[in-house]
C-alpha cells in the first residue's frame, strides 16, 4: 500500500464536538491516514479515543512508537507526548517541552508532516483557545500543502483559528458541515 | 514567523559534523535530527543551515548547546499516575531483597528520578537502594543534581501525588526557600551521578534490579534502540524490571523474548 496523501487535524477548546461530527462524516473507505492532535488533559490516558469512536466509521487508535502509518486509519496523539511523523512514514514521539503550553502540540505534528509529506499534506485547524497550530499551518502552506480552517464565527473559542487566518493566506475557511466534503473533494480520485 | 528550509540531505551533513566533534548522534531518528536543527536555527537566529554548519565547525559552544538540547526531555514529578500505582505491586518483591540496585540513565532535569526516590522512601526501600543516575552532558547533570525546582512546579504536581496515595505531603521531602524548593539531601545519599556517552548507557558492569529507561527509545532508530536494549538485558538481573514509557513497545524488538510483561499499560517488563 502506498502512502501519498496525509491529513492532519488539530483542535483545542471547543473542538471535541466538532471533531465528533467530522469523524462521523469521513467515509469508511477514506484512504489517506488521518492524524488527530487534540489538546487534552495530560494525566487522563483513557476515554478520549473511546469517546471519538462513538460516531466514527473508521476506528480511532492511539499509535505506539515506530508504528507504521497505514492508509484508511485514524490516529490520535496520546496524552502528554508530542506526536511526530518520521521520514520512514512511521510515528515518532517526543517528551520535550510543551509548545505553546501544549503537549501534544499541533505545531509539532503539522511541521513534521510538512517536512516529510510536503505538498501531500492537508491540514485542518479547528476551534481552540491558544495559538498552537499557526506555525504548523504556515509550514504546510509553505510546502504547498492544503489548508482548511474552521470558520471562527462557528468556533466555541476562536483564538486558534483567528490566529491562523491572520497570519497565513489560507485556502479554505469553512463551517463544520463543509469541512469533510471539501476534504474529500481535495483528494485525488479514488483517494 | 520564520520557517527554515531544511533539506533531508542536511540531516546527514549535520550528523556528520556532530560526530566529527565527538557528539555521536548516529541512530537518532531523522525527525528528531530535523527538530534539533530547527531549534538551533531559532536559538542562534541563523537564516539557513549553511550558516549553522559553518558555525558548528568553528565554534565549540554550538556543539555544547546541541549536547544540552539533546537532554531536554522535560521531566515532571510523578508523570503517569498509573505507572506509580502499578509500581506498588512490585514493592513487595523488592522488600524481600537485602539491597536494590537501580540504573537510571538520562535523568534530564531530574524530576522523574526524584519522584522515584520519594516513592522508594514512602515504601521504606530507599535505605537499601543504590541508584546510578547518568546524563550525557555534565552541565545538565550538575543542574539536575541541585534538585531545585520552582515551588509552583511542586504545587502543580501535588494533586497527582495525592492521587497515587502517599503518606506524607510532597513538600515534606523538600526544603522550601522563597519560591523554590530543594530536595532534602538524605534522599540522594545513595545516589551516584555520572556522565555517560550517548552510545554506552551503562556506567558500570553492575547487575541491576531495575533499569529505568522511560521515554528514551522513542528518540532512536530501531537498530540503535536495539543496541541499547541489548546492553540493558545483559545488565539486568534475572527477575529484574525494565521500565519504559507508555508509548514505547518492546514487542517490536527481537529482545522481547527475554522479557515477560508485567503491565502493558505502563510498559513494565521483567527479565526471564
Amino acid at each position: 500500500m502506498t502512502l501519498e496523501n496525509i491529513v492532519v487535524v488539530g483542535g483545542s477548546a471547543g473542538s471535541f464536538p466538532i471533531m465528533n461530527v467530522l469523524l462521523s462524516q469521513i467515509p469508511k473507505d477514506f484512504y489517506p491516514p488521518v492524524i488527530l492532535c487534540l489538546h487534552r488533559l495530560k494525566n487522563v490516558r483513557h476515554g478520549f479515543a473511546e469517546a471519538l469512536n462513538l460516531r466514527t466509521n473508521i476506528r480511532v487508535i492511539e499509535p505506539q512508537d515506530k508504528e507504521v502509518i497505514k492508509p484508511n486509519h485514524i490516529y490520535l496523539a496520546p496524552a502528554n507526548y508530542h506526536l511526530l511523523i518520521d521520514y520512514d512514514y512511521t510515528f515518532a514521539f517526543s517528551a520535550s517541552e510543551p509548545v505553546r503550553y501544549s503537549r501534544p502540540s499541533i505545531d509539532v505534528l503539522f511541521m513534521s508532516a510538512a517536512a516529510v509529506f510536503g505538498d501531500k499534506v492537508t491540514a485542518i485547524l479547528l476551534s481552540g483557545a491558544n495559538t498552537d497550530g499557526t506555525d504548523g499551518m504556515y509550514a504546510v502552506h509553505k510546502k504547498g500543502g492544503k489548508t482548511i480552517v474552521q470558520d471562527p464565527t462557528t468556533c466555541t473559542v476562536e483564538t486558534m483559528t483567528s490566529s491562523a487566518i491572520k497570519n497565513i493566506p489560507l485556502q479554505h475557511i469553512l463551517p463544520p458541515d463543509k469541512i469533510i466534503p471539501t476534504l474529500i473533494s481535495l483528494m485525488p480520485k479514488n483517494y | 514567523m520564520i520557517l527554515f528550509e531544511i533539506q533531508y540531505s542536511d540531516l546527514q551533513t549535520f550528523t556528520s559534523i556532530l560526530i566529527h566533534h565527538n557528539l555521536n548522534i548516529k541512530g537518532l531518528r531523522d525527525i528528531h535530527v530535523f527538530n534539533l536543527i530547527q531549534k538551533l536555527l531559532h536559538h542562534y537566529k541563523f537564516h539557513n543551515t549553511e550558516t549553522l554548519f559553518e558555525r558548528l565547525n568553528t565554534n565549540p559552544d554550538l556543539i555544547q548547546t546541541c549536547r544540552e538540547m539533546l537532554c531536554m526531555t522535560t521531566g515532571e514529578f510523578f508523570r503517569d499516575i498509573s505507572l506509580w500505582i502499578q509500581l506498588k505491586t512490585i514493592t513487595k518483591k523488592l522488600s524481600a531483597k537485602d539491597n536494590i540496585n537501580i540504573l537510571f540513565p538520562r535523568i534530564a532535569t531530574g524530576e522523574e528520578l526524584y519522584s522515584l526516590l520519594i516513592f522508594l522512601q514512602e515504601h521504606h526501600l530507599l535505605e537499601k537502594t543504590t541508584i546510578h543516575a547518568t546524563e550525557i552532558c555534565s552541565y545538565v547533570l550538575e543542574q539536575a543534581k541541585r534538585a531545585t525546582y520552582a515551588l509552583k512546579t511542586l504545587e502543580n504536581s501535588h494533586k497527582i501525588y495525592q492521587e497515587i496515595g502517599f503518606s506524607q505531603p510532597l513538600l515534606e521531602y523538600f526544603d522550601v526557600s522563597g519560591n523554590v524548593a530543594t530536595l532534602k539531601p538524605y534522599l540522594t545519599a545513595n545516589c551516584f551521578f555520572s556522565v555517560q556517552s550517548i552510545e554506552n548507557i551503562l556506567p558500570h558492569s553492575t547487575e541491576y534490579d531495575i533499569i529505568w529507561y522511560r521515554n528514551q527509545l522513542i528518540y532512536w532508530e530501531q537498530k540503535t534502540a536495539e543496541k541499547h536494549l541489548t546492553q540493558i538485558t545483559q545488565n539486568l538481573k534475572k527477575g529484574g524490571y525494565l521500565i519504559l514509557g507508555y508509548t514505547e513497545n518492546l514487542d517490536i524488538y527481537p529482545i522481547v523474548s527475554n522479557f515477560e510483561l508485567v503491565s502493558f499499560e505502563d510498559k513494565i517488563y521483567t527479565k526471564k
